[in-house]
């Protein structure tokens, strides 16, 4: 178990990219964080600076309060998990695992390494396949490796990078659970990269949200979604898309009588439909698509042009054309700031 | 397969199987023919007649149990086997050493292909001049090891004149030649090696030398093999460098078959003898060809398969068009 | 390694480099120079002249015949340029029967594999008979056939010992054009033939080209099969630098060195163009650069 703590991490490549611009984020003893952003965002090269892969341009990162930026990748004691597994195919399971060991001079007994592959084997679930070699796993038993291969030396951090995106999705619902277990049960500190806004939040203790490298909101995954601290977390966090409405659109909403400069943003869940002459509807608009969802319905309509989201029971299904009414409740209503984009 | 196919198939190698006669069938029958007789040009009469200096297995007696064969297979498998391994080290060693891109190896790439390039006779013509006793090898050597370092007299070694020195002169010109094919297969392997398992193995707290001995070496096991093979295989028949290097002298010093083979033909005239050796050196290379054979094939699928079965590098994708992506996945 | 000092790593590096390529470039500097000393800096007892002193064409003129006193050592002739020329046209010869002969058969391998899957390992035990155990036999049947001293019994046995490597080599490049282009042709209305050279061959172009320089480069590096069987007629430039040898006792450097830098010229321009393919060629088609 160990604490991270980033302080102004940048990195820049020749030719002027900066993939990561003064970071500062504190990962505490334990916990579980996510780094959440689309491709390209910088999340990728901030955890390979915390490996040790690639060193940063400045700033600087503290493992219990200790730099590490001298300190070599072997010598962190990381755990790294690659989205690729990059396990040994040419080598069997056994060997995977066994490889950390093998390599450290830590003395210890060919007996001893044997009784600690087993161990992890059966954490993992690959007491059965030892002998195989590793190239010919399906890719299933190959992220088992991958994980084993890295819980063996006992790492104090361990940083995953989408390891779960190449599964099948019974297999990567199943493996969250597995990996929040893991982490409960042996305490250690986890940072992981995802693109899937849905994996951070149902596996994280916080997320950091990054994008264009630059850290974009950093809290609880209820935080997140209720507080985001701007349009960015705001559109990138939720499973069917935020709307975003200028202001002048629906006056009722906007906060006190401020209708220029302002867009709105309401969560699909927020919305209802109502008859249009509804004194509750906020706005009126025309039913464009309805995609049945079983459990819920997404309704897309057009309100003067301007798109709307909402998301509806199935008992009610409206039809394509109908003239309807939105209703919505105005404590869930979130303003930002039309130059800057941060929250009000 | 359908019947025009199958006509068409075997009307484009007809030409290739008519010179495959030409350039094995034929000849070696004749070969056959006459090592079974002690005739040579010199006697006056035709090839054909040959049959009247009959020998039976005369001349593949005196092969096999004489000296001369065996030293002159003896020294020919010295040379490949020092020249074939120091290429390999060589070659290696260079390999890694350009693995990471940077400014001017295209460059160096380029002159270190130079030797290859080089027709072999020339080769053997340039290491002549440089071997003289009186030459510039001997003379570079006494400005390093006399004038500078002081640890011994002048350099006056007989590169080629030492009976015992001759063979290693004519191993270091094939040494020179060669190294940098070695070099471009090996970087070639080292270039496809997979960057993240090297990265997981470094994570993990491999040395360089824990990644050479685990990972690297046995995951270039099949170019390794394939490369060595078809160097050794090249390097058994060497004769250009040599003999313009040594003639295969002093003596026989640096004789290797080939040349040993040339002098008993064209020197010494035996042309049953020379047959009979002729074909005994063409059995052992059957031999070889089909020990070799299977190993190099299987090392080329091995090297499809890893390929096939390797993750494929993460792209770079632009900004841009991940949002977008993002975008219409909503 | 050296965590901390990289820039001594980085040194060592450089060093080893730097050793290397003098090491490699040095007999071609060698040959360079000699080719342009004086003869009187040749090989002078005691002393190595490291550059010429004074550059001089007298060696290229020796050469080409157009110096002022032929031989120095003795009144043999050192005229080259006839042996320049027979290598050319051999050359050029054995690489075009090559061509003819090993892009038809390598399609057949690769696309039909006609003769059945030993062929390739046959065309491999070609490859590793040494030519010398043929010469024999050889010599025999070209006395036999009046073609001892004859382009065409050059350009006959060039093509026999290269078409392998144009074999080696096209089947590798037939093997990456998909089947569905000339099954297409042949949709349309194609022979095999038709397909062959209107679909399939186009696809091609590049790798003939570096199969066609390769195999040049191969035919013009011989030596011990224009040594059997040319004669005075056909003497390519390689004989030709033996002979100097031999009727020089050795020592005529400079116009050896002119006759061996010339040579050299060809294959090292070739082979610098051809690059990508050099591994694939010396490794038969089996390692892909």
């Amino acid at each position: 178990m160990a604490k991270i703590r980033i302080d102004s991490l940048t990195k820049e490549f020749p030719g002027g990219v900066v993939a990561v611009k003064e970071l500062d984020l504190d990962v505490p003893h334990g916990s579980f964080v996510a780094l959440l952003g689309p491709s390209g965002c910088g999340k990728t090269t901030t955890m390979n600076m915390i490996s040790g892969l690639e060193q940063q341009t400045s700033g600087e990162i503290f493992f219990d309060d200790e730099p590490i930026t001298r300190v070599p990748p072997g010598r962190r004691n990381v755990g790294f998990v690659f989205q690729n597994y990059a396990i040994f195919t040419h080598m069997t399971v056994y060997n995977n695992i066994a490889f950390g060991l093998k390599v450290r001079k830590e003395g210890r007994s060919k007996a001893d390494r044997h009784a600690e592959v087993q161990r992890i084997a059966e954490i993992v679930g690959l007491s059965g396949s030892l002998d195989r070699k590793a190239g010919r796993l399906s890719v299933n038993d190959m992220q088992k490796v991958a994980l084993g291969r890295s819980m063996i030396v006992k790492p104090a951090i361990f940083l995953l990078d989408e390891p779960f995106s190449n599964l099948d999705a019974a297999f990567r619902a199943y493996m969250r659970t597995e990996l929040k277990r893991i982490q409960h049960e042996m305490g250690q500190t986890m940072v992981y990269v995802t693109h899937d806004q849905v994996e951070a939040m149902s596996m994280a203790d916080r997320i950091a949200v990054m994008n264009l490298g630059e850290l974009q909101q950093y809290g609880s995954p209820d935080e997140i979604y209720n507080r985001p601290a701007n349009r960015f977390v705001a559109g990138f966090v939720g499973s069917t898309q935020m709307n975003f409405l200028p202001a002048a659109l629906a006056p009722s909403l906007a906060a006190e009588g401020l209708t220029n400069g302002v867009t709105l943003g309401i969560r699909p869940e927020a919305l209802e439909l109502v008859p249009p002459d509804d004194p509750r509807a906020h706005l009126r608009a025309t039913v464009g698509l309805v995609e049945p969802l079983g459990a819920k319905d997404v309704v897309h309509l057009d309100a003067d042009d301007q798109p709307v989201r909402v998301v509806s029971a199935p008992g009610r299904r409206p039809h394509v054309g109908d003239a309807v009414g939105i209703a919505c409740d105005p404590g869930r209503v979130l303003r930002f700031d039309d130059e800057t984009d941060m929250a009000i | 397969m359908g019947r025009s196919e199958a006509a068409v198939g075997q009307a484009v190698i007809t030409p290739g199987q008519l010179l495959l006669l030409f350039v094995i069938a034929f000849p070696a029958v004749v070969a056959i023919y006459i090592s079974f007789t002690g005739w040579t040009p010199d006697s006056g009469e035709p090839w054909y007649d040959a049959y009247k200096f009959w020998l039976w297995f005369g001349n593949y007696w005196e092969a096999l149990s004489g000296s001369p064969f065996w030293a002159a297979i003896w020294r020919t498998v010295v040379v490949t086997v020092l020249a074939v391994g120091f290429e390999f080290l060589i070659g290696f060693g260079l390999a890694l050493l350009l693995l990471k891109q940077f400014r001017g190896r295209s460059l160096l790439t380029v002159v270190f292909l130079l030797p290859m390039m080089v027709v072999p006779a020339v080769a053997g013509f340039i290491f002549y001049m440089l071997f003289q006793t009186d030459g510039p090898v001997n003379a570079a050597l006494t400005f390093l090891l006399d004038d500078i370092l002081n640890l011994t007299g002048p350099i006056h070694v007989g590169w080629l004149t030492n009976p015992s020195i001759a063979l290693y002169s004519v191993t270091v010109v094939d040494i020179w030649q060669w190294t940098p094919l070695m070099f471009l297969i090996l970087l070639s392997g080292l270039v496809a090696l997979p960057d993240d398992q090297m990265n997981a193995a470094r994570i993990l707290g491999a040395s360089w030398f824990h990644q050479l001995r685990y990972l690297v070496l046995p995951m270039m096991k099949p170019i390794i093999l394939i490369a060595v093979i078809i160097r050794a295989m090249e390097t058994l028949k060497l004769f250009d460098s040599a003999w313009l290097l040594t003639q295969g002298g002093p003596g026989d010093a640096s004789s290797t078959m080939s040349i040993y083979l040339y002098r008993t033909t064209f020197i010494d005239a035996r042309w049953g003898y020379a047959s009979a050796v002729a074909i005994l050196v063409l059995i052992m290379v059957s031999i070889l060809a089909m020990r070799a054979i299977r190993p190099i094939e299987a090392a080329s699928q091995e090297t499809i398969e890893e390929l096939a079965t390797a993750e494929p590098k993460d792209a770079e994708i632009p900004i841009e068009q991940a949002l977008d992506a993002e975008a219409l996945s909503r | 390694m050296t965590e901390g000092r990289p820039w001594l790593t980085f040194l060592g590096k450089a060093l080893v480099i730097l050793t290397l390529g003098v090491l490699f470039l040095f007999p071609l500097y060698w040959i360079l120079t000699m080719a342009f000393k004086p003869q009187d800096e040749w090989s002078p007892v005691g002393h190595v002249y490291w550059k010429p002193s004074q550059w001089t064409l007298d060696n290229f003129r020796q050469i080409f015949g157009t110096a002022k006193n032929t031989g120095f050592f003795t009144a043999a002739p050192t005229d080259a340029t006839s042996s320049i020329l027979h290598s050319v046209v051999a050359a050029t010869g054995g690489t075009i029967l090559a061509m003819l002969v090993g892009v038809f058969a390598a399609y057949g391998i690769a696309r039909y594999r006609a003769g059945g899957s030993f062929l390739p390992f046959q065309i491999l035990q070609l490859r590793m008979f040494p030519p010398i155990a043929i010469v024999i036999p050889l010599l025999i049947m070209y006395s036999y056939l009046h073609l001892v001293d004859t382009f065409w019994g050059l350009i006959l046995i060039y093509g026999a010992v290269t078409f392998p490597f144009v074999v080696w080599l096209m089947r590798s490049f037939f093997q990456e054009v998909p089947r569905e282009i000339s099954e297409a042709a042949i949709v349309d209305g194609c022979s095999q033939w038709g397909a062959f050279f209107k679909a399939v061959l186009p696809q091609v172009r590049g790798g003939l080209a570096a199969t066609a320089l390769f195999v040049f480069i191969l035919n013009w590096s011989d030596f011990l099969l224009a040594l059997v069987l040319s004669g005075s007629n056909t003497e390519t430039a390689p004989v030709f630098l033996n002979g100097l040898q031999s009727a020089g006792a050795g020592q005529e450097y400079g116009p050896q060195a002119a006759l061996g830098l010339i040579l050299i010229i060809p294959p090292a321009v070739f082979g610098l163009a051809i690059q990508r393919y050099l591994v694939r060629g010396l490794t038969f088609g089996a390692i892909k650069q």
